[in-house]
C-alpha cells in the first residue's frame, strides 16, 4: 500500500517540479520581454506578501500545518509495515551462488500454514499471520478448536512441517494459540 | 525505487516539518537574529534584483531549467518498473579456427529469457515463470518468479532451478547466476475445511 502511495506521490511530485520549473522559465522570459505575467496575478501575490510580517497569524496556521502534515509525512514512512516477502533458507551448497536469495511471497506462506494447520483433526477456522523483517519473520497461527496442549502442539508440528516443505529458516519462530470451541467437528 | 521513495519522502516529511517549526519559532520572535516584523517580501528584493543585472534573469532561467530537469529524472526513475536495467543483446565472436569462415553470434536476451521460463514451466509444480536477465555481458544475473502448485515441496523445485540455470549456461557467453527467486503459490484463499 504505502509502496503505491510513495509511488504515486512522487509521480505528481515529478510532473509538478516540471511544471514549476517550465513556469518560472516563461514568467521571466515574459518578464524580460516587458509583457505581464502568464496565468496566475503574480504582482497581486507579491503586493500581498509585501504586505504580510512573520508575526502575523496566517504565518503561524501555515507553520503549524507544516509541522503536521510533514511528521504524518515522516511517521508514515518510518512506521514499519509487513513484508510482502519473507527471506527463504539459503541453498544448500553457500558457495555455488553466494548471492543467491530465495523468497517467499507471504500470503502464500500465511494460506499454505493455515491450510496445514487446519489439517488437525477439530482445528478450524486458522488464520496464520507473517510479521518482522523480511530476512527475520515469525509466524503466528491462531485457530478455534482443538483441546489443550496436545492440539497445539500438533498444530504447531505441522505448520514445521509445511515451512520445512516451503523451505523457510528452520528457526523461524511459530507461535500457535488456539480458542476453545464446543463446535463439535 | 521502493527504498528511495521511502527515504525521498522521509526526508521530504522531514524538512516540512523543520520548516514549519522554524515559521512558529519565527511567528513567536523566538528565533535569534529574524525580527517578527519583518516581511514575507523584503522592499528592497526589487533592488537585489537589479544589482545583479543580468544574471538576476540567467540565474532564474537556470534554476527553472534544473527542477524541470529534476522532475523529469523522477518521473522516469518512478515510471521505471524494475530497478536494474535488463542485460542487452550480447555478441559472440566466432572462435577462430583454422580454415573456417568467421562469423558472429548474436545472443538475444529475450529468447533466452523465454527459453529458460519455458524450460522452468517443464516442471508439472511450476505453473508460471517469469525469467529476467540482468548483470553484465560477462556476468549475467538471473532474476526469477515462480508460481508453483499449492503444496508444492520445494526442495525438488530449487534442484530443477538450479539444472535450468546450468542449461542457461550452455547458450550463454558469460557463467550466469541465480540473483534471486521469488515463490508463490496458485489459487486466491486458503482452502476451508467444510465444517457440518
Amino acid at each position: 500500500m504505502r509502496v503505491v502511495v510513495n509511488r504515486l506521490a512522487g509521480i505528481i511530485l515529478a510532473l509538478l517540479l516540471i511544471a514549476v520549473g517550465l513556469f518560472v522559465i516563461a514568467q521571466t522570459v515574459l518578464f524580460l520581454t516587458g509583457r505581464s505575467p502568464w496565468l496566475v496575478p503574480l504582482e497581486s501575490w507579491r503586493d500581498r506578501l509585501a504586505g504580510t510580517e512573520l508575526a502575523d497569524r496566517t504565518v503561524l496556521v501555515v507553520s503549524i500545518l507544516a509541522v503536521v502534515v510533514g511528521l504524518a509525512v515522516l511517521l508514515l514512512q518510518l512506521r514499519r509495515v509487513t513484508p510482502t516477502r519473507l527471506l527463504s533458507q539459503h541453498s544448500g551448497d553457500p558457495d555455488a551462488q553466494p548471492r543467491a536469495q530465495w523468497w517467499l511471497q507471504r500470503r502464500s506462506v500465511e494460506r499454505r500454514t493455515a491450510a496445514a494447520a487446519q489439517s488437525v483433526w477439530g482445528v478450524h477456522d486458522v488464520k496464520a499471520h507473517a510479521h518482522g523483517r523480511p530476512a527475520a519473520w515469525e509466524l503466528a497461527v491462531t485457530g478455534s478448536g482443538g483441546d489443550g496442549a496436545e492440539a497445539s502442539g500438533a498444530v504447531e508440528a505441522a505448520v514445521h512441517r509445511e515451512l520445512a516443505r516451503l523451505t523457510a529458516p528452520a528457526d523461524v519462530p511459530v507461535s500457535v494459540s488456539l480458542r476453545h470451541s464446543r463446535r463439535v467437528v | 525505487m521502493n527504498t528511495a521513495n521511502r527515504v525521498l519522502w522521509g526526508v521530504i516529511g522531514a524538512l516540512v516539518a523543520l520548516a514549519g517549526v522554524a515559521g512558529i519559532l519565527a511567528n513567536q520572535g523566538w528565533l535569534p537574529g529574524v525580527d517578527p516584523h519583518r516581511l514575507l517580501f523584503a522592499d528592497d528584493a526589487g533592488a537585489t534584483w537589479n544589482r545583479w543585472g543580468a544574471w538576476a534573469p540567467i540565474l532564474t532561467i537556470a534554476a527553472g531549467v534544473v527542477l524541470a530537469l529534476l522532475g523529469a529524472w523522477l518521473l522516469r526513475a518512478e515510471l521505471r518498473l524494475h530497478d536494474r536495467p535488463g542485460l542487452p543483446d550480447t555478441t559472440l565472436p566466432a572462435p577462430a579456427t583454422a580454415g573456417e569462415a568467421g562469423g558472429r553470434t548474436r545472443v538475444d536476451t529475450a529468447v533466452l529469457a523465454r527459453a529458460m521460463r519455458r524450460d522452468l514451466q517443464s516442471d508439472p509444480a511450476i505453473k508460471g515463470a517469469h525469467v529476467r536477465i540482468t548483470g553484465r555481458p560477462e556476468h549475467p544475473e538471473v532474476s526469477v518468479r515462480l508460481e508453483v502448485e499449492h503444496g508444492t515441496d520445494l526442495h525438488p523445485v530449487r534442484g530443477h532451478v538450479d539444472r535450468a540455470l546450468d542449461r542457461l549456461a550452455a547458450t550463454m557467453p558469460g557463467a550466469p547466476t541465480i540473483d534471486q527467486v521469488l515463490v508463490s503459490t496458485a489459487g486466491g484463499r486458503a482452502p476451508r475445511r467444510r465444517v457440518l
